[in-house]
């Protein structure tokens, strides 16, 4: 059997965190920690050393985007990025694994799981 | 010499010369020295001089005479007129004639003598020349080689002359001030770029000017003595125009009438009308006059302006409605994702079957048509960034299709593609044009009863030097209404009773922003929609 994902989650918003947790879960992955911005989630990404991590873009104090550049420089943790804004330019786009645009639905995450833990499912 | 009788022929004779060379249209030099002509024939031993009034001057100028030696023409011309100004002077001063039986000793030559005397001229006698209104036009001069006055013949005589000068005077300035008038008026009737038209009172043209020339592609040969009803594009206007304007009793109109007018050709165009009856001096009815003015640059410039306009509103309102949509966007899809992610899981919990699963699905029903319904709004009103790539439009359109698949299931339906070897390679955005057909396949799906027929053809054509992809998307349907026509591309018009209406904004908006248009054809069944992408 193999081991469960460990993914870290970062969203500003609490009801959308919890969400994701839920629903991670019932994919069988196992949600390690919650970060509601960018400079939380790189010390979470240290201290837990995930095997992913779904991130929003707009956070207060670091965006999305801005820890996902951080990760890349110190880790090969990989980023998916799930945003209510237009995907961002493809520099930006460089550092992470996989964007998705909100509403996003279980298959879609599921898909960008896959692809960004390499057949993870 | 000649007797009484002799010298009255001869003077009637001498008159009807003069009067010929009036009528034969002599200048007024050639007149005044045919009069001076003709009384010097009948009276060998007088010399006669014709003087005119310079209004301008102020001053007498020679006008006319045949043996006055060279020296003296020269001392008399421009002399002003006075009480005491020889023969002539005075008499022009004081309109009266004057008699000098004796140029040596009268006094109104004082001051004046030695040149008629180096001239060897005695006698001096002068008519002034008054005109119907009493003005003084000038004087007509017998001089004699010897003191003498006159008889009466002698008198009836240079008052004729005299009469006759102001005669021949008055009708040469009449007929050049005419003439000015006339050339006055030609060129203004052929300087001025609009038709005028003069006609009877049957409305049959007797003038056609250049100006209508150019714009009616007619010569006037070709019109002249034939109907107006020619030129009018439609023949109700015509009827019209009698009713308002070419009728005997009609009003004095200066507001211009729009009419439809047809040039030579067989093409119409718009042209602004002023017309009225032409009236003598009596006021008696002669024909009428219509002054045509081409107003197609005009129309179309109007119609540019009103168009830019209506760009320029909705411009604005596609501004303001992007920054409201902007400004709900992230909330919104929050928003969205919450209930999304809250239908996921709740997925895993709830029994398929149940009465709960079923509520559950309306909930994501309902999130899909906000979902949407938000989509719609930023594609209509959010700014468009195309991502373009090469792709075949075929498989842009066949996805489109493929995608709607849960509309058409279960129903007859066909897709038919007329493709042949039409090349179907464009730089397109793939999903703004999958959009586009599958806004118009929507529609066909909606308003057709089956079986469903939906036919895309396609053809490539060149427009200069740039090479387009032609489209057309045709069903088997109703139709569309005529109220619809006009409209169809209006952003919230829709006859259907669900609906933004947005949907073929949107697609008119995609295309435009791939330098292509979109419309719709007069396609008799079915409606068709006409599409061009550049290639």
């Amino acid at each position: 059997m193999k081991r469960s994902l460990r993914i870290v989650i970062a969203d500003d918003e609490a009801d959308i965190r919890q969400g994701f947790r839920r629903l991670l879960c019932k994919l069988g992955c196992e949600v390690v920690g919650e970060a509601e911005n960018g400079r939380d989630l790189i010390a979470l990404c240290a201290a837990e050393r995930p095997d992913l991590v779904i991130t929003d873009v707009r956070m207060p104090e670091m965006s999305g985007i801005e820890a996902a550049k951080v990760l890349a420089k110190a880790s090969a943790i990989p980023v998916i990025v799930v945003s209510s804004y237009e995907r961002p330019d493809d520099e930006d786009c460089a550092f992470i694994a996989d964007f998705l645009l909100k509403p996003t639905c279980i298959t879609e995450l599921r898909a960008a799981i896959n692809k960004a833990c390499d057949g993870a499912f | 010499m000649m007797n009484e009788r002799d010298l009255l022929e001869s003077d009637l004779r001498g008159q009807t010369r003069v009067l010929k060379r009036l009528a034969q249209g002599a200048s007024l030099d050639e007149v005044l020295h045919t009069l001076v002509e003709v009384a010097e024939e009948s009276r060998p031993d007088m010399i006669g001089s014709v003087m005119l009034m310079e209004a301008e001057s102020g001053t007498l100028r020679l006008a006319a005479s045949r043996r006055l030696p060279d020296f003296y023409r020269t001392s008399v011309d421009r002399r002003i007129p006075g009480p005491r100004c020889g023969s002539c002077g005075t008499a022009a001063f004081t309109g009266k004639r004057v008699v000098v039986e004796d140029i040596a000793t009268d006094p109104l030559w004082h001051g004046f003598r030695d040149i008629p005397e180096q001239a060897s001229l005695r006698a001096c006698w002068s008519e002034p020349i008054i005109a119907s209104t009493g003005e003084v036009l000038g004087t007509f001069a017998m001089y004699y080689s010897v003191p003498r006055s006159p008889c009466a013949s002698e008198l009836e005589f240079v008052s004729s002359i005299a009469s006759l000068a102001a005669l021949a005077i008055e009708r040469v300035r009449y007929q050049s001030e005419v003439e000015r008038e006339r050339a006055v008026l030609k060129t203004i009737v052929n300087g001025i770029p609009d038709a005028l038209l003069m006609t009877g009172l049957d409305r049959n043209i007797t003038h056609f000017s250049r100006g209508a020339c150019r714009m009616f592609q007619y010569d006037a040969d070709e019109v002249l003595g034939k109907s107006t009803s020619i030129l009018y594009a439609d023949r109700s206007d015509f009827e019209r125009m009698a009713e308002e304007r070419f009728h005997i009793a009609a009003d004095e109109k200066f507001e211009a009438t729009e009419v439809q007018w047809r040039r030579k050709s067989g093409a119409t165009f718009v042209g602004e009308m002023v017309g009225k009856v032409i009236r003598d001096e009596r006021d008696h009815p002669l024909g009428f006059l219509a002054l045509i003015r081409d107003i197609t640059d005009r129309k179309r410039a109007e119609a540019c302006l009103a168009e830019s306009r209506d760009k320029l509103v909705q411009a604005e309102r596609l501004a303001a409605m992007g920054k409201m949509v902007s400004a709900i966007a992230h909330e919104s899809r929050n928003a969205l994702q919450r209930i999304q992610v809250g239908i996921d899981v709740l997925e895993y919990d709830i029994e398929p079957d149940s009465e709960a699963r079923e509520d559950l699905n309306r909930i994501r029903r309902a999130k899909s048509d906000l979902q949407h319904m938000h989509d719609e709004l930023r594609s209509f009103a959010g700014p468009i960034q195309l991502d373009s790539s090469t792709a075949n439009l075929a498989e842009v359109w066949r996805q489109a299709w493929t995608n709607l698949h849960v509309l058409h299931q279960g129903r007859d339906v066909q897709l038919i593609e007329a493709i042949d070897d039409v090349d179907l390679v464009c730089e397109l955005d793939v999903f703004r044009i999958e959009q586009v057909f599958r806004n118009l396949f929507e529609n066909s799906l909606a308003a057709c009863a089956d079986p469903v027929r939906i036919t895309v053809a396609c053809s490539n054509r060149n427009d200069g030097e740039q090479r387009m992809l032609c489209v057309s998307v045709r069903d088997n349907g109703p139709g569309l209404p005529e109220e619809l026509r006009s409209r169809v591309f209006e952003a919230f018009y829709t006859t259907k009773a669900k609906g933004t209406g947005l949907g073929m904004a949107i697609a008119e908006r995609f295309i435009t922003a791939h330098r292509g248009t979109i419309e719709i054809s007069d396609h008799p069944d079915g409606a068709e929609f006409l599409m061009t992408l550049p290639q």
